[in-house]
C-alpha cells in the first residue's frame, strides 16, 4: 500500500512538473539545476555518522 | 526461458549491444530533429493535426516508460531472459536502413509542406509505419525474436508497472491543471499579507490577480501559482521515499511528502513576494530577468537538499537513526564524515550554485560569471592534497582530441544556429577596462576551472560510480560500457540543445581517459576544445558559442 502510495505520487509529481508546460521554472536553467541537485544528494548520500 | 545461467550470453556482450542500439537511435534521432519541427505542422488538419498535438506527448510516454522499465528491471536484477547467443541478423538491419531511409525523405517533405500532391493522411500513416518498422527492423537486427519474447515473458509485471504509472502520469499532467486558479487565489492572498506591511503604497486588484506598487507591479498568472514547484517536490520526495525506503519509518515518512510540498508552496509566495520588493526598490530589470527566472529553481534545489537532510535527523521518520535509544546531547552533537564523492563533485556543484545566485542577480547579462571562477578555484583549492595524488600530465593524442571535439562543435552550431550571435550589448557598453575582465575570467575558467570540475565529475566520479558502487577502487583504464555511455549521455544533456555533440565529447573524453588512464588527458582535451571555441568567439565574433 505504501508503494503504490508512493509510486502514485511519483507519477503525478512527474506528470506536473515534466509534462505541464508553465514558466514558473525555467526550463532553460532546468538542466544545471537538476544537475546541482543530483551531485549534492549524491554528496549527501555518502556521508556517514561518526 | 528454460537456458541454465552457465548457458546464458555474457552480460557484457548483452550491455554491449543495448548501448549500440541506444547510440543508433541518438543518432538517427538527432538527425530527424532537423526536420521533425511541430510548428511547422500549426493549423493543419488529419494525422498532421495528430502528430502536431499528440506527437511529443507520444514521444515522452514512450522515452519515459523505457527510462521507468529500464530502472525497474535494472533494480530486479533479472538476465534470466538472456538466450544463449546474441547473433545480430544483417537482413533485419539492412530493412531498418531502408525503412529509416524513406522515413528520413518523408519527414523532411511532410515538415516542410513540400508533399501537397498527397493526400496529408495517407502520406503521415506511411511515415509513421515506415518510422515504426525502422524502429522494430533495428530491434530485431540486434536481439533475437526469442530475446524480446523472453524479457517481456519475464518481466510482464514489471512493464504494465512501467506502462500504468506512465499513463497516469499523462492523464493526471492534464487533470490537475484545474488546480492552477484557487492555487492562484492563495497564492495572490499570501503575497498580499507578506507585501503590504512593507509597503506603504501597496496596491491590488483580486479580480485580475495585479498585485505591487504603481511603480512596479506583478500579474499572477495562473501557471505561476506554485503548482510546478509542487510538482517537482512530489516528484523529488517520492523518488527519494522509494529508492531508499528501508531508511524510513511507514507510513509517517509519508508525511514529509505534504509537507515539502507545502514548504515549496509557502516559497514560491515569498518568491514573488520578493521579486514585487525588489522591483519596486528600482532593480526590475533583475526582478524580471535573472531572479524570475533562477528563483523558482534555488528554492526548489535547497528544499529538496533540506528533505533528506531533515528526514535523517528526525526520528520519527528514519528507521535508520536510533536516536530514541541515544541520549539527546549524542544525538544532536553527531557529526558526519566528508563522503568519498566530495573531492570529485564538490568544485562542479560549486560552479552550478554559483551560477544559479549570479545568474539570479543579474538582469540581462551576467556580470557576476567571476563568481563561478571564484568558487570553483575555492573548491579546488580546498581540496588540493587529494588532486596532487592524481595524474595530470597528457600527450598529443589530447589536444587532437580537443580539436576533433572544437570541430564537431562548430559543425553542431552551424547546423542550429542562424548566423553569428554579436557580442552581448551590455558587456559592448562596459568601459574597456571592465570589459577585458569579464572577458579574462570568462577565457580562464572556461578553459581551465570548467574543463577541471567537469572531468573530476563527469569522468573522475560518475564514470566509475556507474561502472561500481565502489567507485574509487575503479581504475581509469576499467570502466565498463554503459557507465561511458551513462556518464557520456549525463554530460551531453548539460548543453542543452548540443546534447548529441555533448555525448559525442564525453565518449571522447571518457575513451582518452581509459586509454591513458590520467585525468590529465581528459581535462586537456576539454580545455583544448573550450579554448578554440574561446577563440572563435573573441576573434570572429562567433558569440552564440557562449
Amino acid at each position: 500500500m505504501n508503494k503504490l502510495a508512493v509510486v502514485a505520487l511519483l507519477a503525478i509529481g512527474t506528470s506536473v512538473s515534466l509534462l505541464a508546460s508553465v514558466p514558473e521554472i525555467d526550463p532553460a536553467s532546468g538542466g544545471s539545476a537538476l544537475a546541482l541537485l543530483a551531485a549534492a544528494a549524491v554528496m549527501i548520500r555518502g556521508r556517514r555518522k561518526k | 526461458m528454460t537456458a541454465s545461467p552457465l548457458s546464458r550470453t555474457n552480460p557484457a556482450l548483452f550491455i554491449r549491444r543495448a548501448v549500440l542500439l541506444v547510440v543508433l537511435f541518438c543518432a538517427e534521432l538527432s538527425v530527424l530533429s532537423v526536420w521533425l519541427d511541430d510548428a511547422s505542422l500549426a493549423g493543419r488538419s488529419g494525422a498532421a493535426a495528430f502528430v502536431a498535438t499528440w506527437g511529443s506527448w507520444i514521444l515522452k510516454s514512450v522515452v519515459g516508460f523505457l527510462a521507468l522499465f529500464s530502472v525497474l528491471a535494472w533494480r530486479k536484477n533479472r538476465v534470466g531472459f538472456l538466450p544463449p547467443s546474441l547473433p545480430f541478423h544483417r537482413p533485419a538491419f539492412l530493412v531498418h536502413l531502408a525503412a529509416m531511409s524513406g522515413f528520413v525523405a518523408l519527414s523532411a517533405a511532410l515538415y516542410s509542406r513540400q508533399v501537397t500532391a498527397l493526400p496529408a493522411t495517407p502520406a503521415f500513416l506511411l511515415w509513421a509505419l515506415l518510422g515504426l518498422t525502422g524502429i522494430a527492423a533495428a530491434a530485431l537486427a540486434f536481439f533475437s525474436p526469442d530475446f524480446w519474447r523472453n524479457l517481456f515473458r519475464g518481466t510482464t509485471l514489471l512493464s504494465l508497472y512501467a506502462l500504468g504509472t506512465v499513463l497516469a502520469a499523462c492523464l493526471s499532467g492534464n487533470s490537475l491543471r484545474s488546480l492552477w486558479r484557487p492555487l492562484t487565489s492563495l497564492t495572490f492572498t499570501i503575497v498580499s499579507v507578506l507585501v503590504k506591511p512593507l509597503l506603504p503604497s501597496f496596491i491590488s486588484n483580486p479580480a485580475t490577480a495585479t498585485l505591487g506598487t504603481a511603480r512596479f507591479n506583478v500579474e499572477i498568472a495562473p501557471e505561476c501559482s506554485g503548482f510546478e514547484g509542487i510538482g517537482l517536490m512530489l516528484a523529488f520526495g517520492a523518488t527519494w521515499l522509494m529508492l531508499f525506503r528501508k531508511e524510513f519509518r511507514f507510513p509517517q515518512a509519508l508525511l514529509l511528502l505534504p509537507a515539502g510540498a507545502i514548504a515549496v508552496f509557502f516559497c514560491n509566495s515569498l518568491r514573488i513576494a520578493s521579486l514585487i520588493l525588489l522591483g519596486n526598490a528600482g532593480a526590475e530589470a533583475v526582478a524580471v530577468g535573472g531572479f524570475h527566472s533562477q528563483s523558482g529553481w534555488i528554492i526548489f534545489v535547497s528544499l529538496a537538499l533540506a528533505f533528506p537532510l531533515l528526514a535523517r535527523r528526525i526520528a520519527q521518520f528514519s528507521s535508520a537513526a536510533p536516536a530514541a535509544a541515544a541520549p539527546a546531547s549524542v544525538s544532536v552533537s553527531a557529526s558526519v564524515s566528508a563522503s568519498a564523492a566530495d573531492p570529485w563533485l564538490w568544485p562542479f556543484v560549486a560552479i552550478l550554485a554559483a551560477g544559479m545566485l549570479s545568474t539570479a542577480a543579474s538582469s540581462n547579462f551576467e556580470w557576476l560569471y567571476p563568481l563561478r571562477f571564484a568558487a570553483a578555484l575555492l573548491a579546488l583549492r580546498h581540496f588540493r592534497r587529494k588532486y596532487a595524488e592524481l595524474d595530470w600530465r597528457f600527450g598529443w593524442p589530447a589536444a587532437l582530441a580537443g580539436i576533433a571535439i572544437y570541430l564537431l562543435w562548430l559543425a553542431m552550431d552551424r547546423l542550429l544556429s542562424h548566423g553569428n550571435a554579436s557580442m552581448p550589448p551590455a558587456l559592448a557598453a562596459a568601459s574597456p577596462a571592465a570589459r577585458t575582465l569579464w572577458i579574462a575570467f570568462r577565457v580562464i575558467a572556461a578553459t581551465l576551472t570548467v574543463p577541471i570540475a567537469e572531468e573530476l565529475a563527469f569522468r573522475g566520479f560518475l564514470l566509475r560510480r556507474l561502472t561500481r558502487a565502489d567507485f574509487e577502487s575503479v581504475p581509469f583504464t576499467q570502466p565498463s560500457w554503459p557507465a561511458l555511455l551513462g556518464s557520456s549521455l549525463a554530460f551531453g544533456l548539460l548543453h542543452g540543445g548540443f546534447w548529441p555533440a555533448g555525448f559525442l565529447a564525453g565518449l571522447v573524453f571518457a575513451l582518452l581517459l581509459r586509454a591513458k588512464g590520467r585525468l590529465g588527458d581528459a581535462v586537456a582535451a576539454h580545455g583544448v576544445a573550450n579554448a578554440l571555441l574561446a577563440v572563435n568567439v573573441l576573434v570572429l565574433g562567433q558569440w552564440q558559442l557562449w
